[in-house]
């Protein structure tokens, strides 16, 4: 296969670094073997479809096998093929083996297999060969297997052999009073939605995304949400009524492999939130809290919960659903009117910036955002559109080289992605690559000087002692300059409209827009993420928590007091 | 070791009572990428004196820095980078540490037993030390408060053993994070002193971030160093990207040898953000990009644009600069331009 001769529409795309770029013909050349990692997983999460990325020799091997950590957390279809010297691959392959959920070593004698069936159930796939001549058949064969794949064919190709465990899982979600049905990646790309979507209707269950679905290709989304009634509320992740959902609930059914603890507030050392679990999904690695686990497709057993709730009756309670329609147009308006208020002489309030670029975003743009507070700004504003963000690990500094693939493998669509200024030199080389490449990607850097997600927890739990979350400040036009993007500085309101503006027009090079942003901002998403990092240490640090929040109302009133305007109002409702 | 607060004396948790063993063994450099399990770590540190907390702009970035540091100074670094994403971005530095043999502790919060057993259900769950099982010369894990100090020792003494190198020691984050009211600290156990394998006293380290740049004439043609002596080191494995940081540690093991790194533009641009941190770190540092006077353009703007100093190689016949171009403890970084 020549990978020149590809695009998303009828191929799979390769994306490689150094040695690797030179032995596959027609691969997209990156300048770091991480960020290949994660153009290829970019590719995956908003495409779809399958990618892959290649390196040789050790050093490259183990910065693919980092990037490479962020897409097998979300369990997205990518092939990650390396040439390893005997030597290297003992040092190597421990990490690309933790980083994967299948090994396969062609220098053993292997065979790649199925390989379409595990890129659907035990993605990442990592093959190792001997050097670069074998690692360019071997990327060539790869693609040659996966060309047609779609991840509902291959899920399909699984019958439903555990059925006596569906069976004995439906009279608990039969009598559940308050139901949720908690959508993972892999239900919303492989399954059927107007299955889910009746269930939904029949349970009168509100149906939530986790963080990992949220982040569904935009050819996808569109039809997800197109099989769903107005009367059924579908909820973002991390959002107010999302969680107050889960909380709430007497009986979680988890559709997908894909999703963990963090999506169900599996808090199981603080036992905050005890809600019975019910998770349906091929494979799964491990029960977590689940209290029951059932082995089938999660559209079959929709259908077949569809059946038993037409027989025996919803026992659902009166209004359960429908009040989270209520809630989630509340949160809407809530974080909307908070949008209005931040605007000072030369910083912006992040809720403004976040909302002008998602409202600024023409209708067909895919976001890119990252695990830290700029990518909770941008979940807070961009709900059921389009967002490619590492969900499981949270990852930062992932977002540019995810732009790489994801422009790539959408070109006919616009590519915004945000990126904080504290992970933007993880790959800013890769700022390069897309002038080199003709994309016009706009990479809005969040510019408040610190690691602002951290600093929140410093807030949050240690008394505001902001202990070395300042950056030094940094002109990331000048940078953008140097990588050959175009850029310009923001402000002011003026400055923005003017950058939403520049973002907005045709252009054939990257735009990097500059956003000097307030310090100490809370975002109205990502509770859910903190909670997961301190559960563990919850009540220990329950004290301190209580203090910290004083000082902090003392002394940072603005940011906190957004927040709890935005908590409040939404929790009333 | 207990301190006051507004309650009366607090017992420590496990991070003050880490940082506490760390000062005792003498060690004074901790690199850090933050997340929140790391942060009572560095609440500890900001707390005890002798223990200077560098932040980098990447954990790979971390490893590179304490990597040089091990080598120019003979003793490690501590390392504290977040569990999960972190972990897997400061591999590359770990294995380049085994081959160089530089003496680095790792020292990472990690998830507590009850969740290690569904690592892929839980938050940035991933099986450190399964991951590092081939780039760590040693690796240990801490689950009892009680056994902190003790393990602290041991992975220091297998970090300064031999041969020497990068150690391991993940620690459950609620050891970091819990406050011990009765614990008994175990008795220090001294680690082995090392000489430095770079170069001793006030001699020039050249850093080449990976082999292929060894060029024997690069200081004579850029007239330093003539009258003094030299030695060239360069990270265990290929370090493209990654030579400024290994030089920054070299500066900070070292504080009085001259430190010149040598790269490519390519090198240059790659590594904007630890210039960043060079520069605001005030470690003088001298980064030569030679590639001809075609690069000089973006050479110097490049240095412009990390708050760097420059100078063309031609005004190194002049004594002044060229001490300048060494750079002193009061500096920042300055960039060659070779054209």
């Amino acid at each position: 296969m020549d990978f020149a001769q590809t695009t998303s529409s009828d191929g799979v795309l390769c994306f490689a670094a150094g040695a690797a770029a030179n032995a596959i013909r027609g691969s997209i050349a990156l300048r770091d073997a991480q960020a290949a990692a994660h153009a290829a997983d970019g590719a995956a999460r908003a495409g779809g479809g399958p990618a892959i990325t290649a390196a040789v020799g050790l050093a490259d091997s183990l910065r693919l096998a980092a990037g490479l950590v962020t897409a097998c957390g979300d369990r997205l279809p990518v092939v990650a093929a390396v040439a390893l010297s005997s030597d290297e691959a003992d040092v190597a392959l421990p990490a690309l083996r933790t980083a994967s959920r299948t090994l396969l070593d062609l220098r053993d004698g292997s065979a790649m297999g199925d390989l379409a069936q595990l890129l659907a159930t035990r993605s990442p796939v990592v093959v190792v060969t001997a050097d670069s001549e074998s690692l360019a058949t071997a990327v060539e064969g790869a693609a040659s297997a996966i060309a047609d794949w779609s991840h509902a064919a291959a899920v399909a190709a699984f019958d439903d052999a555990e059925s006596e465990s569906a069976t004995a899982a439906l009279p608990a979600l039969r009598d559940s009073k308050r139901p949720v049905i908690l959508v993972g990646r892999g239900a919303a790309v492989g399954s059927d939605p107007v299955a889910i979507a009746r269930l939904a209707k029949t349970w009168q269950a509100p149906v939530c995304l986790t963080f990992s679905a949220t982040g569904m290709p935009a050819s996808v989304l569109g039809r997800f949400l197109a099989a769903f009634s107005a009367d059924v509320p579908v909820l973002p992740a991390g959002t107010v009524p999302w969680s107050t959902a889960l909380a709430r609930a007497d009986r979680i059914l988890a559709l997908g492999s894909g999703v963990a603890e963090t999506d169900w507030f599996g808090l199981t050392e603080a036992r905050l939130v005890r809600t019975p679990v019910t998770l349906v999904a091929l494979e799964p690695e491990s029960e977590g809290v689940a209290e029951t686990i059932v082995n089938c497709e999660a559209g079959s057993f929709s259908m077949a919960l569809v059946e038993e709730l037409e027989r025996g009756g919803a026992l659902t309670a009166d209004g359960w659903s429908e009040r989270f329609i209520e809630a989630r147009a509340k949160w809407t308006e809530l974080v909307d009117d908070e949008a209005q208020r931040g605007v000072g002489d030369e910083v912006l309030s992040a809720a403004l910036v976040a909302r002008q670029i998602v409202s600024a975003a023409p209708a067909e743009t895919v976001f890119v955002g990252e695990g830290g507070a700029s990518g909770m700004w941008l979940a807070s504003y961009a709900w059921l559109r389009p967002i490619a963000m590492p969900a499981q690990h949270a990852s930062i500094g992932a977002s540019i080289g995810m732009a790489v693939g994801i422009a790539a493998a959408e070109p006919q669509r616009p590519v915004w992605a945000v990126v904080g200024d504290g992970a933007f030199f993880y790959c800013a080389r890769e700022l390069a690559t897309l002038t080199e490449r003709g994309a016009p990607v706009v990479v809005f850097v969040f510019n408040d000087r610190s690691w602002n997600a951290i600093r929140l927890v410093q807030t949050l739990f240690f008394r505001r002692r902001t202990v070395g979350t300042d950056l030094p400040s940094v002109n990331y036009r000048d940078m953008a300059d140097l990588h050959g993007a175009e850029s310009i500085r923001v402000k002011t309101a003026g400055d923005l409209a003017k950058a939403l503006s520049m973002a907005q027009e045709p252009r054939t090079r990257p735009l990097v827009v500059d956003v000097r942003i307030e310090k100490g901002a809370i975002p109205f998403v990502g509770a859910n993420l903190i909670l997961a990092e301190v559960d563990g240490v919850l009540r220990s640090l329950s004290g301190a928590a209580a203090v910290s929040s004083g000082v902090a109302a003392a002394k940072d009133r603005p940011a906190l007091l957004a927040n709890l305007r935005v908590i409040r109002g939404a929790v009333r409702k | 070791m207990s301190r006051p607060s507004l309650f009366g004396r607090v017992a420590p948790n496990g991070s003050e009572r880490a940082a506490e063993r760390f000062t005792q063994h003498g060690l004074n450099l901790v690199i850090s990428i933050p997340g929140t399990q790391v942060l009572p770590l560095w609440d500890a540190i900001d707390r005890t004196e002798g223990l200077k907390l560098v932040v980098p702009r990447s954990e790979r970035s971390a490893g590179f820095i304490a990597e040089g540091y091990g080598l120019s100074s003979g003793r490690p670094a501590v390392v504290v980078n977040t569990l999960g994403p972190g972990v897997a971005n400061e591999a590359i530095a770990v294995a380049s540490a085994a081959k160089s043999m530089a003496p680095v502790l790792y020292f990472t919060p990690c998830q507590p037993q009850a969740k290690r057993s569904r690592l892929p259900q839980v938050f940035q769950g991933l099986d450190h030390s399964a991951y590092m099982a081939g780039t760590a010369l040693d690796q240990s894990l801490c689950d009892d408060a009680a056994a902190l100090e003790g393990m602290i020792d041991a992975a220091l003494g297998a970090a300064m053993g031999s041969p020497t190198g990068p150690v391991r020691l993940d620690v459950a984050f609620p050891v970091l994070f819990r406050r011990t009211p009765k614990f008994v600290a175990t008795p220090l156990r001294k680690i082995a002193s090392r000489p430095p394998l770079a170069a001793p006293g006030k001699d020039l380290i050249l850093a080449l971030e990976d082999s292929s740049l060894a060029d024997g004439d690069l200081l004579d043609r850029a007239g330093l160093g003539g009258a003094m002596r030299r030695r060239e080191v360069h990270p265990g494995i290929d370090a493209a990207g990654s030579g400024l940081s290994f030089a920054l540690g070299l500066r900070l093991g070292r504080p009085r040898s001259p430190v010149v790194v040598a790269t490519t533009v390519e090198g240059l641009l790659a590594q904007l953000g630890v210039a960043v941190v060079a520069n605001s770190q005030r470690v003088g540092l001298t980064f030569a990009a030679f590639e001809g006077s075609s690069a000089a353009a973006t050479v110097r703007k490049a240095a412009e644009a990390t708050g760097a100093a420059w100078m063309p190689i031609a005004a190194a016949d002049d004594p002044d600069a060229v001490r300048a171009a060494f750079g002193s403890r009061s500096r920042g970084l300055t960039v060659l331009v070779d054209g």
